[in-house]
Parts: C-alpha cells; structure tokens; sequence
C-alpha cells in the first residue's frame, strides 16, 4: 500500500518519481512481465509473396519446412488518450498537506507514464475557467517528460468553468478517442455534464475522475467559521453544527447528480478521495483498458 | 379594571429580560476563518438552513426574555383590582378589633395585636369613607347604651389615631356586644356598609358568639373576617389555679401550695414553674404536661412573718407570656390561740374533759401546729383576759356566764361549746345570747348507737367529710347527746336527724355547738382519725382560717369583691396582678389574672365562623401583608394565570430548543 499512500507519495518532491512509483506499484499486481507488452498478437503463417518485407519471414518455419512462411499479427488499436486536468483554485484546498491538485497532477502522470508505457499516445490539456495549457496527444517515451514538465509548472489557479470547457473541447476535437477528466467538478452540474455528453456524443470515451477532499466529504468544522472561497470574493459566516446536514445533503446530492449521470451516458465515474491510494484510478483505468482491447 | 402589584420593588427585577440577550451574545464564539473550496455549496445549504435556524434563534430568544418577565411579574404578584366602587367616598365601615389577650400571641412576624393594628392601617390607607372602630376588650363592664352614646363615626385619619391609643386588653373580648353595636351603627347609616372583623378567631371570644344573641337584625352589611395568625392550635402553657392544699399560712407552720398548670397544645409541653413570695423566687420546679392535659406542681412553705404576701407563679415563657403569671395573695397569720375551758377537770389528764380535744389541736406537741391551745377551769376564767385567745372552747361547763359570752361574741370572737355529763340545759337556756334551746339527753339503744347520717359539705372545713373520706367519721358511735331545737344550720346531722354540730350566726360572730361530749363519755369520736381533722377544722371554720389564707383569685375583667377602690400592688399596670382594699374589717388583698379561656388558642374554622353567622354572606380572609387591599377593591390576584403561562412558556422553550436536530458530534 506504500505505493499509493498520499501520505508517502507527497514526500517524493518529483512528479515523475511519483508516477513511477505508482505505475509500478499497479503493474506489479497486473503483469508479472511488463517486456511483453499489448501492441500485436500471433495470429498464423501464411506463404511468403513477393511484395511481403523479408523481416517478416519466419526463419524457423524455413529451417524446418524449407519454404518462406510470413508471420501474421492480429493488429491492436492504440489508444489515443486526453488527460483533462482541472487546475482551477479550488484544486488547490487540501487538508493534511496534500491538496486535491497534488493528488490529481499524481494520478494524472501516473496515468500518463502508464499509458505510454502501453504505446498509447497521451496528451494533456489543463484548464481553470479557460483551457490553460494543451500537450498534444503523442506515444513517444519522451513525450511523459513534456507532460511531466507541464504539470510540475502548474499551480491551482483561476475560477472553474469546467462545463463551458469541455463543450469548447467537443467542438475542437477532431479524433475521437479516450478522455480522462480529473477535477472537482465544483461548477455547475448541468454545464458540466452537458459537456461531457457532447463529448460523449463525437465518439469519446469518457472517464471521469472527481477528487474530493475528505473535509468536502465530511464537513468536520464545528466553530463558527468564516468561509473563504477560493476562486470567487464569497465570503460566508456561519455555524458549521447548523449548516453540517444541508451541507452533506448537497455535497452527496452532486455527487450522485454526476454519478447518474455518467451511468446513463455510458461514462466511467469515481469519486476520489484524496486520503485513499491513487492504485484505484489506475485499476479503474486498466479495467476499462481491457474492455477496449 | 387596573393592574398593580403588591411587591411591586420586583419590578425592577424586569431588567433581567436582558439576561437571555447577554448569554445570547456572550456566549457566541469568536468565528474562525477558513478558506474553503465548495463555498458556494455552503451558501445553498446555507439558504435551506438559514431562515428557519435564525427563525428557531429568534423565538427561543423571545420566548427566554418572555420567561424572565414572566417571572418577575410572578415575583411582584400582579393584581386585577376593581377600583372607585361607585360612591366610594359614601361608603361606611366598623372594624370590630380584637384586642382581648389572645391576641397577645408573638408569632414569627410579630405580636398578632401589632399585625392586627398594622392591618387596620392598610384598610384605612386605602379608604375614604366613614369608619368606626370597636375593640372587643372594651365593651364588657360599661352598659351598651352609654357605649353605644359615646361611639362616633370617624374619617379614616381619625380612625388611625384613635387606633393607636387603643391598648392590648389583658381580658377577654365580647364580640357579641361588638357585633350588635356595629351592625346597630350600620344600619342607621344610609350608605353602602361594610364591616371588618380582624380577629385570631381564638376559641376563647369566638364561641360565645352567636346571631341570635345580637338584638340588632343584621343589616346589608358586607361582613368581613380578617384572620390574624394560622388556622391551627397555637402551642400554650398556662397557670389554671393555685391553692393552699396542706397545712395553713400560719407563722411557723408548714402548709403546701398546689399550682396546676394547663397545656393548651396538641403536643406534650415543659414548663419551668417558678414560685415567687414578695418578689423573690423560693422555689421551681420543672414539669411536663401532656398534650391538652393538665399537671400539678407542690411547693412546701413555710413562713415566718405575719403580714400579706405577694404571691406570683411564673412559666418559663412561651409566645403568650401574659398568661404565663399567675398572681395570688396570702394571709400569713400568728398562731391561733384557743382558750378551753373544762368543766370537767381531773387529776388524771387524760381524764379531762378537754384531753382529747388538746391533743387533736397540738398533736404530739408539735411545734408546726397552728395552734396554741390552753385549758383553764370554770374558775379561772373570772381570771383570764379572754381577748387575747381568738376562739373560746367550753367543754362540758355545766353552766355559761351570759355576760362573759356576750363580751366575747361581741368582740368578734367565735365560741365552741362541748355538752356532756355536767351541763345543765336550763342554765344554757335562760342566756339571751343562746340562740337554741337544749332539750332532754338522748341515749342510744345498747347495741345500737347513733351515728352521723349528712355532712353539710358546704362548709369548707367538712368537705373532705362528704364522700369516702368521711367512713372514719361515720363510724363514731354515739350513745349520749342533747336534744337541741331552734334557729341553726346543721353541720352534722345524726340519722334520726337529730343535729350533732349546729352552727348559728350571733352578731359579727358565731357560736358552734357539740351536742355531745368532747370526749370519750358519750362517744368514741375521740378515737376516730376523723377527730382531728374535725376538730382543727372547726377551729380554722370559726376564725376563718379557710377565707382568709388564700384568698379567691378572680379573672381579669370581673368585678372585684369589694367595693372600695382598689390599689395594684403587684403586676403590670392595670393588669392582672395582686390588688389591695382597705375596708372596715381591715386590708384585703385580691389576686387578678387572665381569663383561662383567653390561653386556648384553639381556633374556630371557617366552617364554623360561618355557621356562627348564618345566612349572613361573610368572607374569611387570612391576612398578609398587603391583603387588605382587597377589603375596597375587587381584587383578584393574578399569578396562577401568570405561572400557567410560565410554565406553558418554558415548555414550547424546551420544545423549541430539543426539537430541531442537532446534528451530529
């Protein structure tokens, strides 16, 4: 468990290391021989033509039949993935140490690492209420140092506007393919939502990582508290005791709003606490890469 | 209608309203800033909290500051009073105040007499009207006419200042003759009438009072009772009687003093009883008495000195001291000297006529005996200056001088006379001063002698003689006795009614005549222990011994035996105590103390009150400072109202406050 503790993970300064730290810790479970990799597969023989390149010819199949055969492999699809990573202000709230933006930039190079370490082609695009930084998508290995570089820069700022973000991505794309979204998703539900079904609606796959903080989840306050928020000038005094109910009602009513309605647009969600391993967003990934094989 | 407030000094308690908005505010925590990303979540929660939590905040803060003024005004007892009765200014009232000493009784807020007085005031500080005030102890030994002529109607200041000249009687009150001269004042009055009866409803004036004793129907009169004091039994001790029970207040002499204390209580009491002569303590002794029960205490005593003592009897006080004393005189006296003149004289003492009758009036020889008898013969007496002996005896003379006895009874000086064998009825008979005629001389039947048959137990010196204790005297036999006839009381009667003492009245004195011998010759009388008794009682009868030793005491408020006007010697002024009057036949000293009834604190219900007036509309108040204000006014006191709505306050509080879910911890 080591491996994903937020707690441990913070300690390590590099994002890379993180990542790797992470990966490695999901694959040792996964794959017993990570050289093995998943591009190709043997499918058969076939006799050798003349147009065929003659790096595929089967020497031993010659050695022992003393004709050319030609090797056949089934072909597999790469995936061309989009990491969307929230680095609006709100991110940036964190108890013990550890913000939800530490905790997604994380998962978003652990997912990254992964992804090209599988020769899938990875981009990124950080937004706040505007698209901040893209990172075309590319399956090169020096490709996770532009990533690792982008996120490492960045810090939480800025408003959120999730919503209007991603209808301007469903116009802007112009391949389909997979799209991780890591975010609070503190913005509008319906804007929000909307998007992502525009999204879903070009071809997307869509997998939707919202990072919470425990304390957004268990609204622990009990003093009369000043509220700051952190992207807007709202201020709010109030009694956290009185206020606690309603509060956990609306958090929870959010996150089944976006639960629902990820389920009914064929959308993966998970709800990320930030005080539990990141192993889980990567098994979730892996999952889900597996059915797309 | 108007509202006021019979402690008002609690209204300013109203400033605690503020209480619950200091803890409101003092109890707030300071807030803590904390920067938050789902702020604008918190505001929406915010919206669906807020107004109902800051509603809930709001009425609990009302409703607390609702139950401090609640309580405030419960404090200072707020009242509905029904001012300006028409015409108030032409109302009348007669306040009956009982003054009589029951009223005497101190209890925790002061002496009733004091609140009674003080009750009086609050009634006429609140009135305008014509007052009359009667006090109970007042209207006993005048006529009811001149009472009722020398009784005004007064302003409510004149009435106040006639109130404080009008002291605590020592005496009982008559609430009757109160009672009939108020509702007689009412009646002639044309205006609306009130009468106001502050009283302890103590038993001792209430159950003599009875409509039907008042000559006056009742007028439409409002009848008030204002209670003084708790409707239970006070606790009381008192001193119900003292009297000489042995021996006489003879110089030398021992005599004993009986003090029968009564415990008026419902529970078992202690007393110390103190015995003062002249004003110094001789003695005390301590006694407890059962609940309603009586106890005696005896003191011995023993006095040296001719002259009248003051005599007072003191318990150790209670809350009504003034029945704790009880004041009595006693005649101390010399020895009295009996001159006997035998006529029957022996060699032989114990053959004399007079043997017996010496040895019962100085038994033993005894130094303590109250009398100093001497025998002399007939013919001595030519000799002897009978003034100086205050009872002459003859015993069995056989002839009296008329001249002799005529001096003697002249002087006052009481004579016995003894029959027997010697005396001869003729020579008896021919004296003017005789007042009976000596007939022949009975003799009994052998085997079947005469015996005493009536005691007249009318006579002080006989009545231990009249029940059981007179077996010893009913057992004498007679066998001889002379047959008398004339004007006489008959102090001892034989069976066949032939009289055996008769007693006669002879100008200031009297003659007590023995119809049979003084000693053994014609009766064994002599050997009966009834002798001696019987004897010394004669003695004591014909020089009034029993009159004078200790006087009758009588109770405050009843005449004096004498007419002439007396003066107090001991006690508060013109209270009970021990007054002295001087009169032909010399001093005469007279105790006076409380009427007994006046010490039974008992106290008549409102039941009972009541039905002492009949269909008569009477209110029964208990007073309390401030009550009397409902006398003028409809009052009506509003604090159950007030503590419903309390408690009806507190409990939607606690609903509010425990009813919308904390969260939580």
């Amino acid at each position: 468990m080591t491996y994903f503790d937020p707690k441990v993970l913070s300690q390590l300064k590099n994002l890379f290391l993180r990542a790797r730290r992470v990966v490695d810790g999901v694959m040792v479970g996964v794959h017993p021989s990570r050289s093995k990799g998943f591009t190709s597969e043997f499918e058969g023989h076939r006799e050798y033509s003349q147009s065929d390149d003659i790096r595929h010819i089967d020497w031993k199949a010659y050695g022992k039949f003393d004709r050319y055969f030609i090797k056949e492999y089934r072909e597999t699809t790469n995936v061309r993935a989009l990491l969307l990573l929230d680095t609006s202000s709100s991110m940036g709230y964190g108890s013990n140490g550890w913000t939800k933006f530490d905790y997604a930039s994380t998962l978003t190079a652990s997912l990254a690492y992964l992804m090209l370490k599988q020769q899938d082609s990875v981009g990124l695009i950080t937004f706040s209420n505007r698209i901040e930084k893209r990172v075309p998508p590319k399956a090169t290995s020096g490709h996770l140092f532009a990533i690792l570089k982008e996120l490492e820069d960045k810090k939480p700022e800025g408003g959120t506007s999730a919503g209007s973000i991603l209808e301007e991505l469903a116009g802007s794309l112009k391949r389909k393919g997979l799209l991780l979204l890591v975010s609070d998703l503190l913005d509008k539900p319906e804007d929000v939502i909307r998007g992502l079904k525009q999204l879903r609606s070009k071809g997307n796959d869509i997998l939707v990582f919202h990072v919470l903080d425990r304390d957004e989840l268990e609204f622990p306050f009990k003093d009369p508290t000043l509220f700051l928020d952190m992207e807007e000038e709202i201020k709010l005094l109030t009694d956290p005791y009185t206020i606690k109910p309603a509060y956990l009602k609306a958090i929870h009513a959010l996150i089944e709003n976006y639960r629902e309605a990820c389920a009914q647009n064929l959308m993966d969600y998970s709800l990320l606490d930030t005080s539990i391993g990141l192993d889980r967003a990567l098994v979730r990934y892996l999952k889900w890469r597996e059915k797309f094989r | 209608m108007s509202l006021s407030f019979l402690n008002p000094f609690f209204l300013f308690g109203l400033a605690a309203a503020a209480i619950p908005i200091l803890i409101h505010r003092l109890t707030k925590r300071k807030a803590l800033t904390q920067k938050f990303s789902a702020v604008r979540l918190l505001l929406e929660s915010q919206r669906m909290v807020t107004r109902p939590q800051r509603l809930r905040h709001l009425l609990l803060l009302a409703l607390r500051i609702v139950a401090m003024i609640s309580l405030v005004l419960l404090m200072a007892r707020p009242v509905l009073t029904e001012p300006g009765l028409p015409g108030q200014e032409e109302r009348a009232m007669a306040i009956i105040l009982d003054n009589s000493l029951s009223m005497a009784y101190r209890e925790e807020r002061g002496e009733r007499y004091e609140l009674a007085k003080k009750a009086v005031k609050e009634v006429m500080d609140k009135f305008n009207g014509q007052v009359l005030i009667l006090p109970t102890a007042s209207f006993q030994d005048t006529s009811r006419s001149r009472q009722e002529s020398q009784i005004s109607w007064m302003t409510s200041e004149e009435a106040l200042r006639a109130l404080s000249s009008i002291p605590l009687s020592y005496g009982k009150g008559d609430l009757n003759a109160c009672l009939h001269i108020a509702l007689q004042k009412l009646k002639e009055i044309k205006m609306g009438k009130e009468a106001l009866i502050i009283s302890d409803l103590a038993r001792g004036d209430w159950e003599r009072v009875a409509l039907s004793k008042l000559e006056v129907v009742p007028a439409e009169a409002e009848m008030t009772v204002l209670r003084i004091g708790g409707s239970e039994r006070d606790p009381n001790l008192t001193v119900k009687e003292v009297k000489r029970v042995e021996g006489e207040t003879v110089v030398g002499a021992r005599s004993r003093l009986e003090v029968t204390v009564s415990n008026l209580s419902d529970r078992p009491g202690t007393t110390l009883v103190q015995l003062f002569l002249s004003g110094i303590k001789v003695d005390q002794k301590s006694i407890d008495v059962t609940a309603m029960g009586e106890g005696k205490v005896y003191f011995e005593l023993s006095l040296d000195k001719k002259d009248w003592v003051n005599g007072e009897v003191r318990l150790s006080g209670d809350n009504l001291s003034q029945d704790d004393h009880f004041y009595f005189p006693l005649k101390v006296r010399e020895k009295i000297k009996v001159l006997v003149i035998d006529g029957a004289p022996r060699a032989s003492l114990k053959e004399s006529e007079s043997y017996y009758l010496i040895h019962a009036l100085r038994p033993g020889d005894s130094e303590e005996s109250p009398f100093i008898p001497r025998v002399i013969s007939e013919e001595e007496v030519a000799k002897t200056d009978t003034n100086l002996y205050e009872v002459i005896v003859w015993m069995n003379a056989p002839r009296l001088q008329g001249s002799q006895l005529a001096s003697i009874l002249e002087s006052g000086k009481p004579v016995l006379l003894f029959l027997g064998d010697q005396i001869i009825p003729d020579e008896y008979n021919q004296i003017p001063l005789f007042p009976w005629r000596i007939r022949e001389r009975r003799e009994a039947r052998i085997g079947n002698p005469e015996r005493i048959a009536h005691v007249d137990d009318r006579m002080d010196f006989l009545e231990p003689f009249s029940g059981p204790g007179g077996e010893s005297l009913r057992a004498a036999s007679f066998q001889r006795y002379f047959k008398v006839e004339g004007s006489m009381r008959s102090l001892l009667t034989f069976g066949n009614q032939d009289p055996l003492l008769v007693e006669s009245e002879v100008g200031k004195s009297k003659i007590l005549l023995f119809t049979s011998s003084g000693d053994l010759d014609w009766n064994d009388l002599p050997l009966k222990a009834a002798y001696l008794p019987l004897i010394q009682g004669m003695i004591k009868e014909a020089v009034g011994l029993f009159r004078d030793s200790v006087p009758p005491t009588i109770r405050f408020g009843n005449p004096f035996g004498q007419k002439t006007r007396p003066i107090q010697l001991a006690g508060p002024e013109g209270g009970p105590g021990i007054y002295q009057f001087f009169s032909l036949s010399g001093e005469v000293r007279q105790g006076v103390n409380p009427p007994f009834e006046e010490s039974d604190l008992g106290k008549l219900t409102k039941e009972a009150v009541r039905k002492k007036f009949g269909n008569m509309d009477i209110k029964i108040m208990e007073y309390k400072e401030g009550v009397s204000g409902d006398l003028q006014t409809n009052r009506k006191e509003i604090w159950p109202f007030l503590l419903a709505f309390l408690l009806m306050v507190l409990g939607v509080e606690m609903v509010v406050a425990n009813g919308v879910p904390r969260g939580k911890e």
